[in-house]
């Protein structure tokens, strides 16, 4: 287990090279350059400019320079639009906001789904069965701004239940988490009820009833446990999915997460924020599938000697 | 898709495959209607100037005329400007679906090519190529599009190029597992002892037998890729006005949700309209040529 921790985490660090090193020079194959205006700076003023941000310097310096910043002291540098706000100071404000967001929609994926996907395999074929698969397609096939607009619609503009946006206390995170979630839930449904459905007839599952333990028993411990393995693999994807919609549900919803700032970033053409983002977006999805392969490791034994 | 059911119509002439799987796709009755649906949009989209009433771009700032919920006259509705919102959503629809089929044949093109040299090399090179598409798969790949659009202009051909870009990757998987499983067959060692040249077996011999799976992959891609476009352009980085897409449409909707719904609801609806279809049409394509994998995920 400690040597498969080891090459796993490893192999982490040539993807996170990978991507700093392609947004890096990507952003830099910009024509003019980041202070290219409509009308033209003066020489001088461009020059300062361009010496106070480094970009006077070649290539192979600035590189070193940013990577050096961002492995050794965490800095992705000044913002180029915001003379006020640094990059950091950006990521710190607005991160914790869709982090709260994105992990709530997780965390009501996986609570409704597996709880779905369970009732579903245990009432195959009858009312409640059709119910969660009708949820599941629906999820699964509409988009994300449909969803959240089906869910304004109903939940704000008719029943008055919620704010139709912004963000504050609970009420404000009704909209977004329920259409964030809604997709992975549905997966998460499909992937429990077909993982229940397959290992409840195991061979394990056989000796388990043979031994006498109760049907509870055997659901919770035995079955759930084989069938939890597609679902735990499938919460790497999804977490890229959560985080790449946030900057649709924040759009929609008016929430001040990164996710619009990085596409206001885009607008504005604030090459920093938008590396700065990126890398840091990228991070998170690489440790979020380190850390699921680890518990799909611990779950399932036979994958370390892979 | 039009052409895809051409094309199996002309080879099902003593093909048994593809006539076997021809029957078992009319017997799914959701993938025909499916079928029936994409077609139908289809001829929307190329015949837009005929069947929209109106024209897209036809300002009408009569008072009456701004905002107007859905009546005969304008069965969507009209937007801010006073444009009728159905010959709005007909025009939408040659957008989208331009650049899900396009970007669909583009990534194929690349995917294909990739995973098919990857498959039949073999060795380090097909090692180095399969490590660089990994490392591709596992970035936040929806930035990287952003990225594209902010670096090269928000313009079409870059909205193709983008998300083809990032499309191509499961189908290079695919392809690569389908090559090494037929390239030990008798008929390609047939191939080479008559002396063709590796360029030969890959596109003439191995691509035409792996193309089952690759082409249910595709319809699949498809409806993601729409997807994409869709969701670039709800955020602004997509399709710039005057031109419109489904996912333009809904963002100009966005705004004012509570007090139009309309505006969002019906491009909202034509694109998961669209979605379904191509879905329920690929599933049934994939039952179809490959009975193995039904009821999988």
């Amino acid at each position: 287990m400690l040597r498969y921790t080891l090459r796993r985490f490893l192999a982490m660090i040539p993807t996170l090279f990978v991507i700093i090193t392609v947004t890096f020079f990507v952003i830099r194959l910009v024509p003019g350059g980041p202070f290219s205006r409509e009308k033209a700076l003066p020489e001088a003023v461009l020059r300062n400019i361009e010496q106070k941000y480094h970009l006077d310097e070649p290539l192979w310096k600035q590189y070193f320079r940013y990577m050096g910043d961002i492995v050794f002291r965490l800095d992705f540098g000044p913002s180029f639009r915001s003379r006020v706000f640094t990059v950091n100071d950006i990521i710190k404000r607005k991160l914790p906001v869709s982090f709260q967001v994105g992990v709530e929609a997780l965390a009501v994926a996986l609570v409704l789904g597996l709880a779905f996907g369970l009732v579903s395999a245990l009432y195959r074929n009858r009312w409640p069965d059709y119910v969660f698969t009708g949820v599941s397609v629906i999820g699964i096939s509409l988009p994300l701004f449909v969803i959240a607009s089906i869910f304004i619609l109903i939940l704000a503009r008719w029943l008055h239940l919620v704010p139709v946006a912004g963000w504050g206390g609970f009420e404000y995170h009704l909209i977004p988490v329920l259409s964030l979630a809604w997709p992975y839930m549905a997966y998460i449904t499909r992937l429990t009820k077909v993982g229940i459905l397959e290992n409840m007839y195991k061979e394990y599952v056989m000796t388990a009833r043979a031994k006498g333990l109760s049907e509870s028993t055997i659901l919770v411990r035995h079955v759930l446990k084989g069938s939890l393995i597609p679902v735990i693999s499938f919460l790497g994807p999804a977490f890229a999915g959560i985080v790449t919609g946030s900057m649709v549900v924040e759009s929609i919803c008016n929430i001040p997460g990164i996710g619009v700032e990085f596409v206001q970033a885009a607008f504005n053409r604030d090459y920093t924020v938008i590396t700065g983002i990126t890398v840091v977006y990228a991070t998170l999805l690489v440790v979020m599938n380190f850390l699921v392969d680890m518990v799909y490791a611990i779950l399932d034994p036979r994958i370390r000697y892979k | 898709m039009n052409e895809n059911r051409e094309l199996q119509l002309e080879e099902v002439q003593g093909v048994s495959l593809w006539k076997d799987a021809w029957r078992r796709l009319l017997k799914n009755q959701m993938a025909v209607i499916g079928g029936i649906i994409v077609l139908l949009f289809i001829v929307i989209a190329l015949f837009a100037p005929v069947i929209a009433p109106y024209s897209y771009e036809e300002i009408n700032f009569d008072n009456p005329q701004i905002n107007q919920p859905p009546s005969l006259a304008h069965p969507f509705g009209t937007d801010g400007l006073g444009r009728d919102l159905f010959s709005r959503v007909i025009y939408g629809s040659r957008v989208s679906i331009a650049i899900g089929f396009v970007t669909g044949l583009v990534a194929l093109f690349i995917g294909v090519s990739y995973g098919a040299i990857a498959g039949f090399v073999g060795g380090k090179l097909d090692e180095m190529m399969m490590r660089f598409a990994d490392i591709l798969y596992s970035l936040p790949y929806m930035f990287f599009v952003i990225l594209l659009m902010v670096i090269f202009g928000r313009n079409f051909i870059m909205l193709f190029v983008g998300i083809a870009s990032v499309s191509w990757m499961t189908i290079a998987r695919i392809t690569r597992g389908q090559i090494m499983s037929l390239k030990n067959n008798e008929f390609v060692e047939a191939a080479k002892s008559i002396g063709a040249s590796r360029r030969r077996i890959i596109f003439r011999h191995l691509i035409p037998n792996a193309l089952g799976p690759i082409v249910v992959y595709l319809t699949l891609t498809i409806p993601s890729i729409m997807l994409e476009e869709a969701f670039l352009s709800f955020l602004g980085l997509g399709v710039q006005a005057p031109m419109t897409s489904w996912g333009l449409l809904a963002a100009e909707g966005k705004g004012v949700i509570t007090t139009y719904p309309w505006q969002i609801i019906f491009p909202g609806l034509a694109l998961t309209l669209m979605l379904f279809s191509l879905n329920f049409l690929g599933e049934g394509l994939r039952d179809a040529l490959d009975p193995s994998q039904k009821n999988k995920l």
